[in-house]
C-alpha cells in the first residue's frame, strides 16, 4: 500500500464541507484517478497529500516524498527545460547543497523517458501547454518518488498533446510508477486508471475498481447529465467509449 | 520519433558565463583603479597602483609624494573599497528579494528595512549627532523595521509572501513618517541639512571602521545567499510549489530575510539610503548568466560593486561640491531600467 487516506474531511473556514468521509487507497503501480465535477475540492486533497493544506479531519498514511505536477505553473524567470527537471531533486538535497552529477544523470534520463532530451536547454516559460505539462512530469520523474500527483494533466491540452501525455502516464504505469490523478474527462479514467475515486458534492464518496465505478448511471448521476457508454468492436481490438453529448440537441433547443 | 540519444553533459560552466565573469573581474579591476586616481587631485594610474603594493615591495614607488599616497590611502581606498562592498551587497540583497518575491520588480526597499534604518540615523543625528551614533541608531532600527514587518505579517492566517510584502509596504510607510517627523523636529540650522545630506546618500564620510561594518555583514550575508543558491531558484516557483517539492519554505525564507537584513541596513548605516542599485543590477545580471542563483548572485555583486563605485566617483568629481548618491542613481538609473525591461520584456 502507497497511500491509504481514511475518513479524510476538510472545508474552508466558515463554509461548508468540501468533502467528508473520504476514504480510498492507493497500490504499488496501480492509477487510481480521481473523478468529480468543478469546484468539489480534487485539488485541495491532493494538496493536502502534499502537505501544503492540512486536512481538517482523517488520516493520510502515504510516502515521505511526493511527486507533483500542476495543473499549471507561471515562472517569473527564464529557467531552462533541464533546470526546471533538476528541480525535482531538490527534495534529495540538503538546504545548503546544489545537485550533483548524479542528480545531474538522473534529470537527463527522466528527460530521455519521456521523449523530451532535446528541450533540455530550450526556455521552459516559451514551451507549448503540452510540453510544459510533460517537462513536469519529467521532473516529478526525477524525484524518484514513491507516488506521483497529477492535477489535470490534460486540462486545456489540444487533442494530440493529450493523447500525448496520456500515453507517457501509461508508460510509466508499466514502469512500475505510482500514480493519482484528477481528470476532468471520465474516459480517462476508463482507460488508463485501475481504481477510481468519485467526490461528490454532497458527501458521500466512492472509490473502487474502475471497472466497477464506471457505470452509465453512476457517472450521469455524478456529474448531471445523461452519459452511456458504448463498446466500440474492430477486428484488431475492442475500446469503450463515452457517449458524453447524447441529446445535446435535443436539449439545446 | 527521433532517437533519444543524450549528448549533455554535466554543466561545469559555459563559455559565455566565464567570459562574463573575466569581463566583469578585470572591469572592476579598472574601476577601481580609475576611480581611486580621480579626483579635485589626479593622480596617475601607476601612482596608484604603487601606492598600493607598496607594502608588497612589488612596484616601483618612484615619484609617488606622501599627498598621493594620504589620499590614496586615507581618503580614496576606504570610500571606493566600501562603495564596492556596498555595490556588491546591494545587487546580491535585491537578486534574493527578486526570487524570493518571485517579482522582478522589487528592491531591498520593498520590506521597510531602508525607511527603518533611515528613522534610526536621522533620529540619531538629531539626539547625539556623531557618527558612531547615526550608523548604529541605523544598523539597530534597520534590524527592527524587518522584526516588526515579521510580526504584523504572522497575525492572520500564517506569513505569506503577500502578507510579508503588504506589512512591509505598511512599516515603510509607518516609518517614512517619522522620519519626516524628525526632519521637522529638528534643528533648522546644524541637524537639519546633515539629516537630509545623509538621507540622500553618501559615501563621502567613508573610513575603516565603516568599511569592517559593511564588509563584515556582506560576507556573512552573501555567504547566506549564495549557500541557498540552489534553493533560492526552487524557491522562485512559488510558496506552494517549493513545499510541494520538498522544501522548507519558511526556514529558506526566514534564512534569506536574515541575510538581505544585514546588509541591506549596514548599507543604510555606512552610507544612508541608496535607491536603485539593488533594483536594477540583479536584471542585468540575469541579461547575462541567467536566473540561476548559482552565477546570477555572483553577477549581481560583480556589477553593483562596479556601478556604485562609478556612481561615487561621478558624485564626488562631476562638480565642485559632492552630488547625493540617490540623486545620481535615480538619473542613471531609471533610463537604465527602462532600457533593460524593454530588452527582457523584447525577448519573451
Amino acid at each position: 500500500m502507497v497511500l491509504k487516506v481514511t475518513n479524510a474531511g476538510f472545508h474552508y473556514s466558515n463554509s461548508e464541507w468540501l468533502f467528508r468521509n473520504l476514504s480510498f487507497q492507493v497500490r504499488e503501480g496501480e492509477l487510481c484517478a480521481i473523478l468529480g465535477p468543478n469546484g468539489c475540492g480534487k485539488s485541495t486533497l491532493l494538496k493536502a497529500l502534499l502537505h501544503v493544506q492540512p486536512l481538517i479531519e482523517g488520516q493520510i498514511k502515504g510516502p515521505e516524498r511526493i511527486g507533483h505536477v500542476p495543473q499549471q505553473l507561471e515562472i517569473p524567470f527564464d529557467f531552462k527545460v533541464i533546470d526546471m527537471v533538476l528541480m525535482g531533486r531538490v527534495s534529495h538535497l540538503g538546504t545548503f547543497a546544489t545537485p550533483t552529477k548524479k542528480d545531474y544523470e538522473v534529470a537527463v534520463k527522466a528527460l530521455n523517458e519521456i521523449g523530451m532530451a532535446y528541450f533540455s536547454d530550450r526556455i521552459f516559460k516559451s514551451l507549448s501547454g503540452g510540453e510544459r505539462q510533460l517537462v513536469l512530469i519529467a521532473r516529478a520523474i526525477a524525484g524518484e518518488s514513491d507516488l506521483i500527483l497529477l492535477d489535470e494533466p490534460t486540462a486545456s491540452l489540444d487533442l494530440a498533446n493529450e493523447i500525448k501525455v496520456l500515453n507517457v502516464l501509461q508508460k510509466l504505469k508499466k514502469n512500475g510508477v505510482t500514480i493519482l490523478m484528477t481528470t476532468h474527462d471520465p474516459e480517462h479514467a476508463f482507460h488508463i486508471a485501475e481504481t477510481v475515486l468519485l467526490i461528490k458534492p454532497i458527501g458521500n464518496c466512492q472509490f473502487g475498481l474502475a471497472k466497477e465505478i464506471l457505470t452509465d448511471s453512476i457517472l450521469s448521476e455524478l456529474y448531471n447529465v445523461p452519459i452511456r457508454s458504448i463498446k466500440v468492436v474492430s477486428p484488431e481490438e475492442s475500446v469503450t467509449v463515452l457517449i458524453k453529448y447524447d441529446g445535446i440537441r435535443e436539449r439545446m433547443r | 520519433m527521433l532517437s533519444e540519444t543524450n549528448t549533455l553533459s554535466f554543466p561545469i560552466i559555459n563559455s559565455q558565463t566565464t567570459l562574463f565573469f573575466l569581463i566583469a573581474i578585470t572591469l572592476l579591476i579598472i574601476v577601481t583603479i580609475t576611480a581611486l586616481t580621480l579626483g579635485r587631485y589626479y593622480i596617475q594610474p601607476s601612482h596608484v597602483i604603487g601606492i598600493l603594493f607598496e607594502n608588497l615591495a612589488l612596484h616601483n614607488t618612484a615619484g609617488v609624494n606622501d599627498i598621493e599616497r594620504r589620499v590614496v590611502e586615507l581618503i580614496r581606498l576606504p570610500r571606493v573599497l566600501l562603495s564596492l562592498v556596498a555595490g556588491a551587497g546591494l545587487g546580491m540583497a535585491g537578486a534574493a528579494l527578486q526570487s524570493l518575491f518571485r517579482n522582478p520588480l522589487v528592491g531591498p526597499d520593498i520590506l521597510g528595512i531602508s525607511p527603518g534604518a533611515a528613522f534610526g540615523g536621522a533620529l540619531a543625528i538629531m539626539l547625539f549627532g556623531t557618527s558612531v551614533a547615526t550608523v548604529t541608531g541605523a544598523f539597530i532600527f534597520g534590524l527592527l523595521a524587518i522584526v516588526v514587518v515579521i510580526v504584523v505579517a504572522k497575525s492572520g492566517v500564517g506569513t505569506t509572501t503577500l502578507t510579508l510584502v503588504l506589512s512591509g509596504v505598511v512599516v515603510g510607510a509607518f516609518f517614512s513618517a517619522l522620519v519626516s517627523l524628525v526632519i521637522f523636529m529638528a534643528d533648522v540650522e546644524s541637524e537639519l541639512p546633515s539629516i537630509l545630506y545623509w538621507l540622500l546618500g553618501s559615501f563621502a564620510s567613508a573610513n575603516f571602521n565603516k568599511l569592517l561594518l559593511m564588509s563584515v555583514t556582506v560576507v556573512v550575508g552573501g555567504l547566506v545567499l549564495f549557500g541557498l543558491r540552489y534553493t533560492l531558484n526552487v524557491l522562485t516557483l512559488g510558496d506552494q510549489e517549493a513545499a510541494s517539492l520538498g522544501i522548507n519554505v519558511v526556514r529558506i525564507r526566514w534564512l534569506t530575510l536574515a541575510a538581505v537584513t544585514i546588509i541591506v541596513a549596514a548599507s543604510v548605516a555606512v552610507a544612508g539610503v541608496i535607491g536603485w542599485i539593488g533594483l536594477i543590477v540583479p536584471h542585468i545580471a540575469r541579461m547575462f548568466v541567467g536566473p540561476d542563483h548559482k552565477y546570477l548572485l555572483t553577477a549581481a555583486a560583480l556589477i553593483g560593486a562596479i556601478a556604485l563605485i562609478l556612481v561615487d566617483t561621478i558624485c564626488r568629481s562631476l562638480t565642485a561640491a559632492e552630488i547625493p548618491l540617490s540623486i545620481v542613481t535615480a538619473i542613471a538609473g531609471a533610463p537604465v531600467f527602462i532600457l533593460v525591461l524593454r530588452r527582457t520584456i523584447g525577448m519573451r
